[in-house]
């Protein structure tokens, strides 16, 4: 297992440096420049200062050198420094890395409760009304947009009803109850919708998983042999058509991650997704750069959490 | 002869063949009503896409700063937006650009898939390993946060956002491809027609690519639908076709204003259930297709 481990962890290291490579290059020769990002437009620079200005962020070197400078300074916990305000890279990310953490988290506790809940149920009523009900809530959570959601969302719930806040992680009125509540109730919103799409594809699958176990010999013989239904459901069946969710859920973590880009900014959720949204409009480079790494190891990551949670779930999979 | 074992004339034979019930794709298909409903829905987006000028009724570029945000009437059946223009224009033009940045995105990254898949499966070898390998890059790229920065970064206009959209979504269908044209090469048929000296190319768009169709056609469904997403997520963010042009995720974009939201519900809706419709029937049309080809292919 160690071994299949570190096999998998080297044939990553590829991949992550062959991603930030192409977007470093993209990123280089885009139209768009930074140093005009940064000054004034008002005031007149001169070339001289300008060319100054490109030499000091390192912006005349080829990009291979670019890379390299830029990867040394990554194994050295350096990010680079955002052309925006200056910050560490690493800094601003540690910042908002816990609101999107929050956020994805509880799409992910959510909707794989929900998902595998309403799988199972649909699978045990198969062509009944629930089954049917089941299947068109799950093609129209995959089809409606999650932006279009999230303004119906806010439209009914936040604005009509007032249930919800419309923005932010919490209150800044001064009577606003206990925090972890405060936080809870900005989270609901936000997170549901985030978490559907999951929930749509989770129950999906574990429906047609739960089908094909139901139909299994070891099924029948759990039956056969007089176990309650309950245990034969939950004992055999369910354990074995959980197998196949582990890797849904964790190969999803990516589109989750993309997902967070619009919700955060539909919220004002104070977390990477709108970083990414501020950073791409200020063409502040470093950030981008630090955000696709971020991205790119996320997604690796995942590939092997789910390879691994695989082969530790099913012994017949043991991998050398 | 003595033994006949092709027995054309009998008649029972043919008696049989007759009163045999259609098992066609075509009448499978035909048989799953809420795929057929939905290309019927699908049909008529495009037929008011391709009629925009006609349907239309009013220019929707034309800006009218005496009437903004003007709640539907009989001058404006869907309304005004925030400069004015006739809302139920800019859905008909929008339909035109949604539909073909879905369309055109599509071809692109379908093109891409077939060629990688077909290529690498047959030929196998390195060019199979340097091929995979590429994929899997690709495959590893957080797909919508790379879309967004390479908008961003070339400039977002509809003709970036359709080769963007493109160029990043075919890895699924290439490994897909590869894998069947890796078990039709071994087939006998495959295997007969090289024996008599068939020239690869032949054999390729011969006896595999038509073997491929069903995968081809129901990504291709499935794959506008995501597409269509896509474009009106970017758009919406307002990285995708640019205003004046209107694609329908753009006109949702001033709906990002707490006001536009509450006061002008016209503004949002309309464009919101058409994405959610067309993409509703695509995913209807690709569930129905793939039913009728084969329920279990993982597409």
């Amino acid at each position: 297992m160690a071994t299949y481990i570190a096999n998998r962890l080297l044939l990553a290291i590829p991949l992550v440096l062959g991603i930030t490579l192409i977007t470093f290059s993209f990123i280089s020769v885009a139209p768009g420049d930074p140093v005009m990002a940064m000054i004034n437009p008002e005031e007149e620079m001169s070339a001289a200062n300008l060319d100054r200005l490109k030499e000091e962020l390192g912006l005349n070197k080829p990009i291979i050198v670019r890379y390299a400078i830029w990867l040394g300074q990554l194994a050295r916990g350096n990010f680079g420094y955002s052309y925006h305000t200056g910050e560490p890279v690493l800094r601003r990310i540690a910042v908002r890395l816990p609101a999107t953490l929050e956020l994805m988290g509880f799409a992910l506790v959510a909707s794989s409760v929900i998902g595998i809940g309403l799988g199972v149920l649909a699978a045990l009523k198969q062509y009944t009304i629930w089954d049917y009900l089941l299947t068109l809530f799950a093609l129209f959570s995959i089809s409606i947009p999650s932006f279009f959601l999230a303004l119906l969302a806010l439209y009914v719930f936040a604005l009509k009803l007032g249930w919800f806040p419309t923005f932010g992680m919490r209150s800044v009125a001064f009577d606003a109850p206990p925090a972890l509540l405060d936080n809870l109730h900005h989270l609901v919103l936000p997170g549901v919708i985030l978490s559907l799409d999951l929930t749509a594809g989770l129950t999906r699958y574990m429906r047609s998983g739960m089908l094909e176990v139901l139909g299994q010999e070891y099924v029948t013989t759990a039956r056969a042999k007089g176990l309650k239904e309950t245990s034969v459901v939950v004992g055999h069946a369910l354990r074995n058509a959980l197998l196949p969710v582990i890797t849904i859920v964790t190969l999803r973590l990516p589109i989750l991650f993309g997902g967070t880009v619009i919700i955060e900014t539909m919220f004002q959720w104070p977390g990477m997704g709108r970083m990414a949204i501020q950073a791409i409009s200020q063409r502040d480079y470093p950030v981008l750069m630090g955000l696709t790494f971020i991205a790119a190891v996320l997604v690796l990551f995942s590939n092997l959490t789910a390879d691994i949670l695989y082969a530790v779930a099913d012994p017949r999979i043991r991998h050398g | 002869m003595a033994n006949t074992p092709l027995q054309e004339n009998d008649p029972e034979q043919v008696d049989l063949n007759a009163r045999k019930s259609p098992n066609t794709v075509g009448s499978r298909f035909r048989r799953h009503k809420v795929a057929v409903g939905s290309l019927v829905i699908i049909a008529f987006l495009g037929l008011i896409a391709i009629f925009a000028p006609i349907v239309a009724m009013q220019d929707p570029y034309t800006v009218d700063l005496d009437s903004i945000r003007q709640p539907p009437s009989a001058d404006h059946i869907l309304g005004t937006d925030s400069a004015g223009r006739d809302m139920w224009a800019r859905m008909v033009y929008g339909a035109r650009i949604s539909m073909s940045v879905g369309f055109v995105a599509n071809v692109i990254s379908i093109s891409i898939g077939v060629l990688i898949g077909t290529v690498s499966g047959y030929v196998g070898g390195r060019v199979d390993n340097i091929l995979m390998r590429f994929t899997e890059l690709v495959m590893n790229f957080p797909t919508f946060f790379a879309i967004l920065m390479l908008v961003a970064l070339l400039g977002p206009n509809i003709i970036n956002v359709m080769v963007v959209i493109g160029v990043l979504g075919w890895e699924g269908l290439a490994r897909l491809l590869r894998a069947q044209v890796l078990s039709l090469r071994e087939q006998a048929f495959v295997e007969a027609a090289r024996c008599i000296g068939t020239p690869h190319y032949r054999i390729v768009f011969r006896h595999i690519l038509p073997n491929l169709q069903p995968y081809i056609l129901v990504a291709a469904t499935l794959g506008v639908a995501g597409t269509i997403l896509t474009e009106s997520a970017l758009s919406f963010l307002g990285l995708g076709v640019q205003i004046p042009q209107a694609s329908w995720g753009s006109m949702l974009n001033s709906a990002q204003s707490l006001t536009v939201l509450t006061n002008s519900p016209w503004l949002w809706l309309p464009p919101g259930i058409a994405i959610s419709v067309a993409v509703l029937a695509m995913n209807f049309v690709g569930d129905g297709l793939r039913d009728a080809f084969d329920p279990r292919m993982e597409v």
